[in-house]
């Protein structure tokens, strides 16, 4: 298994955010947390990328405890994460950016190098060419549309190549003709190379059209894990209906 | 993550008539009025020929002194005056930031406030710019006498004390996502420094050092009274002796100076940041 969560908790306060959940995910799979805002799926994700720690339960990756992990290279190569937008360093190359998922792998003098003269090019050239947007090189990462500024995000996650890629809300602020091309592209990257792919959307048409495997989360809780063959319009208006309007 | 059910009552401030703050306004005003009914206008505060002195002076910026001798000494002291800020300013960069970056706890994921290397840098950044380059000047004077670097040194420590400051500020003040992604990828915080926080602080460091270059000018300006050459010296002069076309000739020059220094700045920000 690539993502094990074995009866995981994580309270904020007197909010429970997520709510002794369990969840295996295989090696090679893609699947999307899919949910209203506020549901848990941003934590779960950050518990599987070891930036929260549990409450209660373990969590672990290519059989890894990440409890015993501390940030830094080991923790890198195992997983990777494309944020929502606004990540990139702005005032830095497209190039740089992409780079910067070698930093795990390199010491110190040698990013600081790399900051004057690109250590490994050929290795980010290829990845900005596999997400279209090679000739975007040289530019500052603050000239680049949304879509393309996700681009370069997994770009940068290609170069990290860690076993597993995490991605929250990866279209939330695109327009839905790049939010289909991206996504398009993160599954098709992840898929191509291996991957195990873990995101959340709350667009569930979207998510289903792309992933192997969506899972509902509501409140804390799993409330279905299914294929998206299986699931039905019961079981998304289950999911998104109102607190008040429940009978 | 879901939002904490938060529940607001807002008591907004009303406006009160006697907020320790107004109280405060009102006194300040009465003492100030009082302390201007008590200067005995009549007694010599104002000086007599002060008027004739003030048309003097404004009808010689008209005329400027552009003999050849004035603008040879206008270029050796303009050379000179710059020469000290540049070379103080340097010397405070020099100072600055690795203060700046020590004091600002960034190198460390742990760093908290007590860290004793970070509160010394701290100590240390007040110290320096708590004391005015015209009190360093004059000490500096006092111990190795009327030597350039005198004046080089009486710029770079409280300059250094002011950019470490800043530099500190910029440090910290960086947005989160982007650092996070840097460490999601296995970055050390010396290498997010490096990638990241540098980057991005990068334009409005260049900035502030261009607004302290500028002030490093003027401030060389006046050092320059103390006996250590420069611009400065020459308004000096000419003052005394009332040679107020001369004056200006020196004044006007500080001036252009400063435009120049500028539009280099400007033009060089324009490329940093686009």
């Amino acid at each position: 298994m690539a993502v094990v969560l074995d009866r995981v908790s994580r309270r904020y306060g007197a909010t429970v955010a997520v709510d002794n959940v369990s969840l295996a995910v295989p090696k090679g799979q893609s699947v999307v947390l899919v949910g209203p805002s506020g549901a848990g799926k941003t934590t779960l994700l950050r518990l599987m990328a070891g930036a929260v720690k549990p409450d209660a339960g373990g969590v672990s990756l290519h059989g890894h405890d990440l409890a015993g992990l501390s940030p830094g290279r080991e923790l890198a190569d195992l997983v990777g994460i494309v944020a929502q937008q606004y990540d990139l360093v702005a005032n830095l190359s497209v190039l740089q950016n992409v780079l910067a998922g070698r930093l795990g792998s390199w010491g110190l003098w040698r990013s600081l190098i790399s900051l004057v003269a690109p250590r490994e090019k050929p290795l980010a050239m290829q990845a900005l060419t596999r997400v279209g947007i090679a000739e975007r090189a040289y530019r500052r990462a603050s000239q680049l549309s949304g879509g393309e500024q996700q681009r370069v995000a997994i770009a940068r996650v290609l170069v990290q190549d860690p076993e597993v890629v995490l991605a929250d809300e990866p279209v939330a602020s695109l327009d839905p003709a790049r939010a289909e091309d991206v996504l398009g592209l993160l599954t098709g990257v992840a898929r191509e190379s291996g991957k195990t792919l873990v995101a959340s959307m709350h667009a569930v048409e979207l998510a289903a059209k792309h992933f192997d495997r969506l899972v509902g989360v509501r409140d804390g809780r799993v409330q279905f894990d299914a294929t998206p063959d299986e699931v039905t319009a019961e079981m998304l208006d289950s999911l998104y209906e109102l607190e008040g309007l429940r009978a | 993550m879901r939002s904490e059910p938060v529940e607001m009552t807002v008591l907004r401030d009303q406006p009160r008539l006697f907020e320790s703050r107004r109280v405060l306004t009102l006194i300040l005003m009465g003492a100030l009025a009082w302390s201007l009914l008590n200067v005995g206008w009549r007694d010599g505060v104002l000086h007599a020929g002060g008027l004739a002195a003030l048309r003097d002076m404004g009808g010689a910026l008209l005329t400027p002194d552009l003999s050849g001798e004035v603008l040879a000494k206008l270029a050796g002291s303009v050379w000179r005056t710059l020469a000290y800020a540049f070379a103080g300013l340097s010397l405070a960069l020099v100072i600055g930031f690795p203060l700046g970056l020590i004091a600002s706890g960034v190198l460390r994921a742990d760093s908290g406030r007590r860290d004793p290397m970070r509160w010394f840098a701290r100590l240390l950044l007040a110290g320096l710019r708590s004391v005015h380059e015209l009190v360093w000047a004059w000490l500096f004077v006092a111990a190795v006498g009327l030597f350039p670097m005198a004046a080089v040194l009486a710029l770079a420590l409280p300059y250094g004390g002011i950019l470490g400051r800043v530099f500190a500020e910029l440090f910290q003040d960086v947005p989160d996502g982007p650092l996070r992604a840097l460490r999601s990828a296995g970055a050390s915080e010396t290498q997010v420094f490096w990638h990241g926080r540098l980057p991005f602080v990068l334009s409005d460091a260049l900035s502030y050092m261009f607004y302290r270059l500028e002030c490093g000018i003027r401030s060389a300006t006046v050092l320059s009274f103390v006996g250590l050459g420069g611009l400065g010296f020459h308004i000096q002069v000419a003052l005394a002796d009332l040679a107020y076309s001369r004056a200006w000739t020196f004044i006007l020059g500080l001036i252009v100076m400063i435009a120049l220094v500028e539009a280099w700045s400007s033009a060089l920000r324009k490329r940093v940041t686009s």
